[in-house]
């Protein structure tokens, strides 16, 4: 499901346009973004917990041109689904 | 900093930044976390801009080892929850770290060490984290200089091309040295050998035992020569760097011996009674001289050659180990070669008893000799030092030759994956893997994988005996996809 059919059936749920449901979803997004930069977990019970995390530099090689690369370290948010998540979709 | 946000607390987050109702923000928020999971659970694929994608991806049954009991097991199917941020959102996450670039590393580098400084520039990260790039990569670069140090000392000790090149080099410098030597030691002796002519038949009996001497040493210097058959470049090397520190030493050995027969030499001389028989051994050395440069001539084409060969035995196996066996018949013609002159020194020792007025022939024949073991003398106490290593080398490259089945193995056997043990089969006397796979899956070609599943018990696939208790493994083959 692309983010179009997402934004219609969440309107459809809501009985809202889909206009205000996008708008919505974005002020979502920001807010959570807020949370992630200052270093916060989201933590959604049923759902799952979403971190950032800090993936230490390494030094890997262009398969192609065999040349060793030094890879920065990185900030990547990651997903771990729950349980019930888990559990429910097994 | 590292709070844990719950739903509850997002959705008063949403109400602080926007003007909305409590009610329609939390009935918003769960609503939409849970639209996801239903999705994911109809669709198994949601994306949402801004945020990112979801996806259910199905994993494959696959084996495991338990790791405290160390048996197999079977990790059954299942459906693993995928979340990728979208690239917006990765980098927004990723601000802090934005500025730093990936950056190509030159080949030179010894990982060994970079990993360790690494470990300290992560510290520093943590501590400072607006860092800049550039003092990242100054310290990257010092510790380059430092290691490519390093890196100079153990290009020495690698094996490959360059090694060879260097051999020749050093082949090259042994057969220019050389010449020096011999030259001086003729000089020497041509003055050693007039004095020594005036010597009694007392004293013939002396340079008898010389020539005895002689001989002996070039016997050693034949055993030394089938060593140096077997050797290797790094010991070549090393051999060199013993060879050049031990051939003043044998010269000097070699004018001592010649200055004490000087002295007897001097004493006799006041008796005054060996003249007609001088003039008579002058013409055999004159003799004897034009014989001299063709003989040193044949020992350098023996030397040339057999270094050629040596070069040969050793670079073939290293690049194409198929060739072993070529490699050995190399080694075989080396055997020859030290066979043939092994026939050589007996000859003097018939002259000697024959005739005592030749003597002085023969120590024509024993400085060739000497020089020889000039040649040889040094490799041959390294090659008593070496033997062990290289009986070590010998026993590594038969280990590599009984290894080569495995890269022999067909492509058959990479087309399964291993699923469980089917059977457990006590192996008998004169069975091969070979057979065993035969027996189960119908075809030899499979034995790899009985291998794999007992890497405990089978050390060398072709080293299997009697009464093995082997594991059989169930095999599935792979899906191509």
């Amino acid at each position: 499901m692309n983010n179009k059919d997402f934004t219609l059936e969440l309107a459809k749920r809501l009985k809202l346009s889909t206009n205000d449901t996008s708008d919505m979803m974005a002020k979502l997004v920001s807010c959570m973004t807020d949370q992630w930069q200052s270093g916060n977990v989201i933590s959604i019970q049923t759902f799952g917990n979403f971190e950032v995390r800090k993936k230490n530099e390494r030094v890997s090689f262009h398969p192609s041109t065999k040349q060793k690369i030094l890879i920065p370290p990185k900030l990547i948010l990651t997903f771990k689904p729950s349980n019930y998540l888990k559990g429910k979709l097994k | 900093m590292d709070e844990k946000i719950t739903i509850q607390n997002l959705i008063d987050i949403l109400i602080n930044n926007t003007s909305i109702n409590k009610e329609y923000a939390e009935h918003f928020v769960k609503e939409f976390f849970q639209l996801i999971e239903e999705t994911l659970e109809k669709e198994k694929y949601v994306k949402i801009k801004g945020f990112g994608t979801f996806k259910l991806i199905d994993v494959e049954s696959r084996e495991s080892i338990d790791v405290n009991s160390g048996e197999r097991f079977l990790i059954k199917e299942h459906k693993k929850i995928t979340f990728i941020p979208d690239t917006s959102l990765r980098d927004l996450i990723n601000q802090p770290f934005a500025h730093f670039e990936t950056v190509p590393l030159r080949d030179d580098l010894d990982l060994s060490n970079i990993d360790t400084d690494d470990g300290k520039a992560k510290v520093e990260e943590e501590n400072e984290e607006d860092e800049d790039v550039d003092a990242d990569m100054v310290d990257s670069e010092e510790s380059v200089a430092t290691e490519k140090e390093d890196a100079k000392d153990n290009m020495d000790e690698k094996r490959g091309e360059d090694e060879g090149k260097e051999f020749v080099n050093i082949e090259k410098n042994n057969l220019i040295s050389t010449p020096n030597a011999k030259s001086e030691l003729e000089s020497d002796e041509k003055i050693d050998l007039e004095s020594v002519n005036k010597l009694k038949d007392k004293s013939n009996a002396i340079t008898e035992e010389v020539v005895e001497q002689g001989i002996e040493k070039k016997q050693e210097n034949i055993i030394g020569s089938e060593e140096n058959a077997e050797r290797k470049t790094e010991e070549e090397i090393d051999a060199n760097e013993q060879k050049k520190s031990e051939v003043p030493k044998t010269l000097t050995d070699t004018k001592k011996q010649l200055t004490a027969e000087e002295i007897i030499a001097n004493e006799l001389k006041k008796s005054n009674n060996l003249y007609p028989a001088n003039r008579h051994t002058h013409k055999t050395t004159k003799v004897t001289h034009s014989y001299f440069p063709i003989k040193i001539l044949k020992y350098k084409i023996v030397v040339a050659i057999l270094s050629v060969l040596l070069l040969l035995s050793i670079i073939i196996p290293l690049f194409f180990p198929d060739f072993l066996m070529s490699a050995y018949v190399s080694l075989n013609i080396n055997q020859k070669f030290v066979q043939e002159r092994k026939g050589g020194p007996n000859v003097p020792n018939i002259i000697v008893k024959s005739d005592t007025a030749l003597v002085n022939a023969i120590r024509k024949a024993e400085n060739t000799i000497a020089i020889n073991a000039l040649l040889h003398a040094d490799s041959l106490q390294q090659d008593s030092l070496l033997r062990i290593k290289n009986e070590q080398t010998i026993e590594d490259k038969n280990l590599m030759s009984s290894f080569n089945p495995q890269n022999l193995v067909k492509a058959d056997s990479t087309l399964y994956k291993i699923v469980g043990i089917e059977d457990e089969y006590i192996l008998k006397d004169g069975e091969t893997l070979t057979s065993v796979s035969l027996r189960y899956y119908g075809t030899k070609w499979l034995w790899p994988y009985i291998v794999k599943s007992n890497s405990d018990i089978i050390k060398r696939p072709n080293l299997v005996y009697g009464g093995m208790k082997l594991k059989i493994p169930k095999l599935v083959r792979k899906v191509i996809k």
